[in-house]
């Protein structure tokens, strides 16, 4: 029974802690699955969908600066879309080159890719398909385009944001707003972009990728007006905005929290219920004459068998409801240093319950043992 | 042996305070000597339980004094006071007070185990103990299977382990039925003729009469 509890406790500490960790790192996703040593954008970026438009000209001239091995240009708009059964939805176009290989959602084949190559073929992960009111092989319409479905990717949707669209650079630039002076004839393919045309990042390879922030700094030197971050300033900078200035992070910081609390607070009671359980044994060792660091240890050793226990138990348990969150496009993750957070945590909530409801014992009166 | 005073209980009082006050004890003195059997009887609230929880090092007195092998116990601090007793007493209740879930020779380990011999050694002393106690076959059960009769032979054996100077027994054979309060007295007899050990038991039970050489009546907190 004690046990059930504390596996109780530590699965919902585990699970917070997952989904927390899921959160951050989902907000963080477009980024994470780029292979871009360095991304260029606008002075004024806040996080990876908070920024504004630089010129697709830009790229041209950061291929032109040494050290640079590779640049390719990543658009992002606002799109309305319709589904074939008229129904509506607002969405994220991501523009980027089929051809190139810095960005590849969902890390899809290179006959995968290209199938982008097409006029007005997206790709879309496959959590967003009941959103969208879209099946395989169906088409809809994004602003006053056509919009056909090329390819299903997996694991690439922030949960945070609005359906992202996946496209090419020019099929991105035809369907977003921006492109207001873009008329489409019937049945003709968007045009090449030219220098003017807005995109969002300029996604840089290094030659040296161990020099990377060396090459941001030579960037931002050699451009007026942008700004160029190593990818992991531009992982922190989109990760610090949802967690720490959102109200989704401090939500879920504080479920986290609140997970913490709950634990400790059943800990707590179920240790000191059972240590009140065998309070004539523990009882008898003091009467005998155990001095009190043996009693502590008695406990400590019990509390800690019944971390581990109920640690390994809950990260079972989490890890058989991370599929099921999965497939509704929620992220529970646990990587390396949550699980060890969790197991420390849980260490310390079962010792820490075990010691507090042990003062009891420590205080009280040894006769009470021929009393009983 | 027996001319050799192994506790010196000498004008003992007890006042318990908790409403209004209960003197418990009003001026007990009495000499234990090493290797007696004694027996302390009286009424239920006569001070029995607090006359040997004195005695055995677990209530500090509110004045007298209480000398075990020359050294006044009363005047210990808790630590020192815990120490003592591991060192020096055993103790048999009247619920047994085993841990249940583990078997009979475990809890008899765990009595050594405490005061520092492990492993292997521990072992081979309890099972000698149960052995000398007729429980051999008993060893191995759990504590929550054994019959009260056996349940108290285990506590007699837990006692026994570090081999203590004195036993205190606090109603040891009232949960047991004749047969196996006669045994229990008999052990108790032998300890005390036979290894020399200080048994002190309190009981309303006359049937201890017969194994005790020294029986006292304890009335209203006199005797």
């Amino acid at each position: 029974m004690a046990l059930c509890g504390i596996v109780f406790a530590v699965t919902l500490l585990t699970v917070q802690v997952a989904l927390f960790s899921g959160f951050s790192n989902s907000t963080t996703l477009p980024i994470a699955e780029s292979s871009a040593d360095v991304w260029v954008c606008a002075p004024e970026m806040l996080y990876f969908e908070g920024t504004l438009p630089i010129a697709y000209g830009t790229v041209a001239k950061i291929r032109a600066i040494p050290g640079v091995a590779r640049a390719e240009a990543l658009s992002l708009g606002i799109a309305r879309w319709r589904s074939p059964h008229d129904e509506l939805a607002l969405g994220r176009v991501i523009g980027f080159d089929p051809r190139g290989t810095l960005f590849n959602p969902g890390n899809s084949n290179r006959a995968t890719v290209d199938l982008l190559r097409k006029p007005y073929a997206f790709a879309v992960d496959a959590t967003q398909l009941h959103i969208l009111d879209l099946r395989a092989g169906q088409s809809g319409v994004i602003g006053t385009l056509p919009a056909h479905l090329a390819y299903v990717t997996r694991g690439t949707q922030p949960i945070v944001s609005a359906t992202f669209f996946y496209t090419s650079l020019e099929t991105a630039n035809a369907y977003t707003p921006s492109a207001l002076s873009f008329f489409s004839p019937p049945g003709s393919a968007p045009p090449p972009l030219e220098d003017t045309d807005p995109i969002m990042y300029v996604l840089v390879k290094a030659k040296n990728p161990a020099a990377s922030a060396q090459l941001a700094a030579a960037i931002q030197r050699s451009i007026p007006h942008v700004r160029a971050l190593t990818r992991a300033q531009m992982l922190a900078a989109t990760r610090d905005y949802w967690v720490k200035r959102t109200g989704i992070g401090f939500i879920l910081s504080l479920i986290a929290l609140m997970g913490a609390f709950v634990g400790i607070v059943i800990v707590g009671q179920i240790l000191y219920t059972s240590i009140n359980e065998h309070f004539q044994e523990y009882g008898t060792l003091k009467a005998i004459g155990v001095n009190d660091a043996y009693l502590y240890g008695v406990i400590a050793l019990q509390a800690t068998c019944m971390a581990v226990i109920g640690y390994v138990l809950s990260l079972a348990l989490t890890f058989s409801i991370r599929g099921i969150a999965a497939e509704r496009g929620v992220d529970i993750l646990i990587t390396p240093g949550g699980a060890l957070l969790v197991l420390a945590a849980a260490l310390v909530i079962c010792i820490g319950a075990g010691m507090v409801a042990m003062q009891r014992v420590v205080r009280s009166d040894p006769a009470l043992v021929f009393r009983a | 042996m027996l001319d050799k005073v192994a506790v010196s209980v000498r004008d003992l009082r007890m006042t318990y305070t908790s409403t209004k006050p209960v003197h418990a004890l009003k001026g007990v003195s009495i000499d234990i000597r090493e290797g007696e059997m004694l027996l302390i009887m009286g009424p239920s609230g006569s001070g029995k339980s607090t006359l040997l929880s004195i005695i055995g090092g677990l209530l500090t007195p509110t004045a007298g004094s209480v000398a075990v092998l020359g050294s006044e116990i009363t005047r210990l601090r808790r630590k020192e006071l815990a120490r003592f007793r591991l060192r020096n007493f055993g103790y048999v209740f009247q619920g047994f007070n085993l841990f249940n879930a583990m078997t009979g020779a475990e809890n008899v380990e765990l009595a050594y185990n405490v005061r520092g011999i492990r492993g292997r050694r521990a072992r081979k002393a309890s099972r000698d103990l149960l052995a000398q106690l007729g429980l051999e076959e008993h060893a191995n059960r759990p504590a929550r299977d054994l019959s009260g009769g056996e349940k108290q032979r285990v506590a007699i054996a837990r006692a026994l382990a570090g081999d203590p100077c004195a036993i205190l027994a606090d109603e040891p054979t009232s949960q047991l039925d004749t047969e196996n309060g006669a045994i229990v007295t008999n052990i108790l007899s032998d300890l005390a003729r036979k290894r020399g050990t200080t048994i002190v038991i309190t009981s309303h039970d006359d049937r201890i009469r017969r194994g005790a050489e020294h029986v006292v009546q304890l009335d209203d907190g006199r005797l």
